[in-house]
């Protein structure tokens, strides 16, 4: 685990602080999207859904302001190194953070949709699972974010791997379904988008775990293998 | 009809190559290896017991502009003194090791200090014209090494002026005193007169710290000009600036060499924690 060290600008580092922990703000933001997306889901409780797109636009204005505060430091600051890292992994990182939202309102759309129609026995336990996954995978790639933890990092952009396989299991369970009984098809068409929106989210935390690395290591691991990452980064001497 | 419209990734890779030739960016962005200049072996430097410079192996590429970093007292103004041998005129300044420029040692006192003047010239911090005229500043320094007619003298004034940019600003005034030009002209002045004695290398001292910005701004489009023919190396306390203008970087601390490198990974990502500290401001 990394830390950033005090500069001597203490306004500087000041403002260095404030990007990463409004990220962090945003993350919790998103996440608790996520669950509310998924509980409407569950619940067909269309309230819920409904202020969770309602809420989107809170996570649009978080990017915008914390976009603004980057471009702001790069103009006076001039940063270099790690700090230069921080600035482009924060850009890069809120912009993921966004999309995340973005899928959060898709699946909370879904569960306004599907909540005026009869709700399956199993009250959709096939995207429970895979919904709760990705929530995990996001709160622990802001962590590892947190900390600055390369290691994390990489253990949770693994974990994509992992939400990809869940994801086409979900879909051949929904596929088998609609084809036992057509009469299923529309409503599971609308549980089939909530779940590429959750498998989506899975990628966007991969992407966030990538940014993490090229703001501790200075690599850019984007494209490349994990396994490849894990040689390169983990088997380098610690400076 | 996608295949109509999108060429195959073979030829995407030609019309890129076409459009940006990798080769001649990658040598005028210094990524590409030149031939070295100046070599530096061993080299220790002592004002008289104090050892300024500790053991400094560095190689200096031909046509690039080397930029050397740190804070006040790390030797790297030092350094660049011992390129030209500028120290010998003090006493008690010992320098030991070895400096290479073109395969010959500089440090070996049969190497001729006037050859080797003529081959490196110097600008320092503060311009400081000869108190004469603009056309004499110049001539001053050819005079010292050739024997050139008044023709030839008034086109060599010219065409140094013009590679310090500074011709179009001074043409109507040649015979006016140098130091009546504004601070930036003056400093561009100097730098005219290092060139007209067709060095192979220029070491720049600070040379932009006293200018205002848009001054700074030239002399730094000037030193891009300068590096397609004349091996840089600039000193400067402005990080900002060795970033903007140098291929290569080197970072120096208490009189030693900690790290030399290719300017865009050492203000990314420099493999030195004291640089990473010093370029951020994490400093002290």
């Amino acid at each position: 685990m990394e830390q950033i060290h005090t500069h001597i600008s203490r306004q500087f580092n000041t403002e260095l602080e404030d990007i990463r922990s409004r990220v962090l703000q945003m993350g919790g933001l998103v996440e608790q999207q996520i669950e509310h997306a998924m509980d409407a889901l569950i619940k067909g409780n269309t309230a819920e859904g409904e202020a969770v797109i309602m809420n989107d636009t809170q996570v649009n204005k978080m990017e915008v302001a914390i976009d603004e505060e980057c471009s702001q430091i790069i103009a006076r600051r001039q940063p270099a190194a790690s700090d230069l890292r921080l600035v482009v992994a924060v850009i890069k990182t809120i912009t993921d953070l966004e999309r995340i939202g973005d899928e959060a309102e898709k699946i909370a759309r879904m569960a306004v949709r599907l909540a005026g129609e009869e709700r399956p026995k199993n009250n959709y336990a096939e995207i429970q699972a895979l919904g709760g996954y990705v929530r995990h995978m996001l709160h622990d790639a802001l962590d590892a974010f947190a900390r600055l933890d390369i290691e994390a990092a990489l253990r949770v952009a693994r974990e994509d791997q992992k939400v990809d396989q869940k994801y086409e299991g979900t879909m051949r369970q929904l596929i088998t379904y609609m084809m036992e009984d057509p009469r299923t098809i529309s409503r599971m068409l609308n549980v089939i988008w909530a779940a590429r929106a959750l498998e989506r989210i899975g990628d966007h935390s991969r992407n966030i775990c990538e940014y993490i690395i090229y703001l501790v290591k200075g690599k850019d691991v984007r494209h490349t293998s994990l396994d490849q990452v894990e040689k390169e980064i983990l088997g380098r001497a610690n400076r | 009809m996608i295949n109509d419209t999108i060429p195959p990734v073979a030829e995407t890779e030609q019309l890129m190559n076409d459009v940006m030739p990798p080769v001649a960016d990658a040598v005028l962005s210094g990524t590409v290896p030149a031939p070295i200049k100046i070599g530096v072996r061993h080299l220790d430097f002592f004002y008289k017991s104090f050892h300024a410079l500790k053991d400094i192996n560095l190689e200096v590429p031909e046509k690039r502009v080397t930029a050397i970093i740190g804070p006040s007292g790390c030797g790297k103004s030092t350094l660049l003194r011992v390129f030209n041998r500028i120290y010998a005129v003090y006493p008690g300044l010992k320098a030991q090791g070895e400096v290479i420029l073109d395969g010959e040692n500089i440090l070996d006192p049969r190497y001729p200090l006037n050859r080797l003047r003529s081959k490196v010239g110097m600008v320092f911090q503060k311009p400081v014209p000869f108190p004469m005229s603009i056309h004499d500043n110049i001539a001053y320094g050819v005079r010292h090494h050739e024997t050139l007619n008044r023709a030839e003298m008034d086109d060599r004034v010219e065409w140094a002026l013009q590679q310090a940019a500074l011709w179009d600003e001074v043409k109507d005034k040649l015979r006016q005193s140098g130091m009546s030009l504004s601070g930036g002209q003056q400093q561009r002045l100097c730098i005219a007169r290092a060139v007209a004695v067709k060095p192979e290398v220029m070491l720049l001292d600070e040379p932009a710290s006293a200018l205002d910005p848009i001054s700074t701004l030239k002399i730094e489009e000037l030193i891009y000009e300068l590096k397609k023919n004349y091996t840089i190396v600039i000193v400067t306390h402005n990080m900002q600036q060795a970033a903007r203008v140098s291929d290569l970087t080197a970072f120096m601390y208490m009189g030693e060499l900690v790290e030399f490198g290719d300017t865009n990974t050492i203000f990314t990502n420099p493999s030195k924690k004291q640089t990473e500290d010093y370029i951020t401001g994490r400093y002290g």
